[in-house]
């Protein structure tokens, strides 16, 4: 999914007074290897993904 | 417990209590009191937004759980990292860039005052029951298997909350969540290890699994679709994340955790923390009644483990048949142990067929163990309604463990209870004096007055808590009532911010009706429909999609809504 395509959410009248850019600094993640969001987002799917098998291998191991 | 179990559970609960306290000294404006100083770190986030999630009930239920079912119970956490990611990507930035203290505040900014309110309403209902029962819970175990009477137990535990949240607000309560958390995983880690050690030295970790995997408790995903069971994939998948999207989305214990962050990444990394590290940890705990039950296969189990509600039973009249199944559960349990040591010798012999054998005998008598099990809960309560498995993890502790361990343990309990009662108290403060009374009783007056007035809100419901708490019974597993308390006021939130996020076209009174309109739809179903036809968490899905198909349907009637055409 290219998160850049869903449309921005609404936030009404009053919002669109502030500023709605975030600041550079929110942009980055400061993670290492991990320099945008959709590549966080990405990795905290594989990992629970990855939970998901560690779980099913368990119980088809042991039971 | 002895002097030395007092010493450990004290100094820890008021040592933390007190640093709370200090730590957040000089909090003098409102926002401050309410949101913090907005210099909070992400690590700091993530511990707070766990240790608010994860009260007394996860750590003395969720064992018993594991014991009872296995690991199927994890499967109600698969909705949290799709839940976490959708809030990070929607949610957060919308609540940062609006700079509101509460999530409320976007209801009215985005709908009208009524929609505001709604919201708030409804938020302060279920978290006014959920702190009752948050303080309720560890209160009525902790007190009978210790002696203590229970309603000072409740009072003891709540004053002390009350005193530093009162004091300190939100900075207070992240300053004491993250060393509250710390006791915990100490107290949660040292019995994982006492547990290991107290199995039987013939039986290898390996043994173990089989054992538990072989009883079933190693069951973690179940894929069948089945709207009466609680906890499946598609469950989890589904139901629950619409549970976590409205529980970390919009309950204001939980926004107001990350809306203290010193930016948006440093909030967003704080979910993402917990997107990673909850159902491991969930795993853990579980693991430990998994471990709590291969350790009583081999061991003399209580018929029924809450033993001062068994003793009384016992005396009164019906005490000559509860002494009948006592004995002929002690009769299986003993034929259980036999069983099951043949098996596992059978497995280190290497002989597939003595062992295939063996294992259907273990099989059979441990399904001897349970239906006599079942016949003792039905003696004590023949409506079924009393729960024997909260007090499971608190009775093997007390019985096997060393002093000092204990008083740590005890601890652990206390401090969740008070990390997660803190954090409600704070957001219950919060939306009172910021959605109710700054924006309906008093709208100008001095940040001052408003301080003085967020600090009298929070005192307030921390003494109704305490009420509602004194008034408490409870006959539901302890760590899923509270997750059914949730979703029945749930779906109804979720519902008004994803109408006010996505749906640009829809109103404030047609949001506002829809919303009434979902919230009588899920009360009926809680009281109509059986829990074996549908599961509590799918309330969430159909309360949420109801919400939106009322607000189009009126928003259609009313003609198009002059404010959302604007834009």
């Amino acid at each position: 999914v290219d998160l850049r395509s869903i449309p921005p959410p609404y936030v009404g009248s009053y919002a669109q007074k502030m500023n709605l850019e975030p600041s550079s600094r929110d942009e980055e993640t400061g993670l290492p290897g991990l320099r945008t969001w959709r590549a966080v987002y990405v990795w905290v799917l594989v990992l629970f993904a990855v939970d998901i098998l560690l779980l099913v291998a368990l119980e088809r191991m042991f039971s | 417990m002895n002097a030395l179990d007092w010493v450990v559970l004290l100094s820890t609960i008021l040592g933390i209590a007190g640093y709370g306290i200090w730590s957040s000294r000089g909090r003098h404006s409102t926002r401050t009191f309410l949101k913090g100083a907005g210099d909070t770190r992400w690590f700091v986030i993530g511990l707070s937004v766990m240790a608010t999630q994860a009260s007394a009930v996860t750590f003395l239920s969720t064992p018993g759980q594991g014991f009872q079912g296995g690991l199927g119970f994890v499967q109600i956490y698969f909705g949290m990292p799709i839940a976490l990611i959708l809030i990070a990507i929607f949610f957060v930035p919308i609540y940062r860039r609006l700079n509101v203290i509460t999530a409320y505040e976007y209801l009215g900014q985005r709908f009208d005052s009524k929609t505001r309110l709604l919201g708030a309403a409804v938020f302060l209902l279920q978290r006014a029951m959920g702190a009752g029962l948050t303080i309720y819970a560890p209160a009525i175990v902790l007190s009978k298997v210790l002696g203590w009477p229970l309603n000072a137990t409740i009072l003891c535990s709540g004053l002390v909350v009350i005193i530093y949240t009162t004091s300190g607000g939100s900075d207070a309560v992240n300053a004491t969540q993250k060393y509250q958390i710390g006791v915990i995983f100490a107290g949660m880690i040292a019995a994982f290890v006492l547990l290991l050690t107290k199995l039987p030295a013939a039986l290898s970790f390996a043994d173990t699994l089989h054992v538990a995997g072989g009883m079933q408790k190693l069951n973690a995903v179940d894929f069948s679709f089945d709207f009466g069971k609680r906890y499946t994939l598609w469950s989890g998948l589904i139901a629950a994340t619409f549970h976590m999207l409205a529980y970390f989305g919009t309950d204001q214990s939980q926004v107001q955790r990350y809306l203290g962050g010193a930016s948006l990444r440093e909030s967003r990394l704080g979910l993402m923390f917990n997107a990673v590290c909850k159902i491991p940890m969930q795993f853990f705990i579980l693991s430990l009644g998994v471990l709590l039950f291969v350790f009583y296969q081999f061991d003399h189990a209580p018929v029924y483990f809450d033993q001062v509600t068994w003793r009384q039973a016992a005396d009164g009249p019906q005490g000559e048949s509860l002494r009948k199944i006592e004995s002929s559960f002690n009769a299986a349990t003993a034929e259980q142990h036999e069983r099951l040591r043949t098996w596992i010798d059978a497995r280190h012999a290497g002989d597939p067929a003595a062992e295939s054998a063996a294992f259907q005998a273990a099989t059979a008598a441990h399904e001897r163990v349970e239906a006599v099990r079942k016949e003792a809960r039905l003696a004590v309560d023949p409506h079924g309604r009393r729960n024997d498995i909260d007090y499971i993890f608190v009775t093997f502790i007390l019985n096997y463990f060393p002093h000092g361990v204990v008083g740590l343990l005890i601890a652990s309990f206390f401090a969740a209870a008070l990390s997660a009662k803190s954090a409600e108290l704070n957001a219950l403060g919060s939306a009172t004096t910021v959605d109710v009374y700054r924006h309906v009783v008093r709208r100008e007056a001095t940040d001052g007055h408003y301080l003085k007035a967020s600090r009298w809100f929070t005192a307030f419901w921390g003494m109704m808590s305490i009420l509602f708490a004194f008034c408490l019974t409870l006959a539901e597993n302890l760590v899923q009532a509270v997750n059914i308390v949730g979703a029945i006021f749930y779906p109804v939130m979720l519902g008004l911010f994803i109408t006010g996020f996505f749906f640009r076209r829809i109103g404030g009174t047609a949001v506002f009706c829809g919303a009434l309109a979902a919230q009588v739809l899920v009360v009926l179903l809680f009281f109509t429909v059986p829990d074996s036809t549908l599961s509590y968490l799918w309330y969430n899905p159909i309360g949420c999609a109801t919400c939106l198909l009322v607000s189009s349907a009126i928003q259609l009637a009313l003609g198009p809504n002059r404010q959302g055409g604007k834009v």
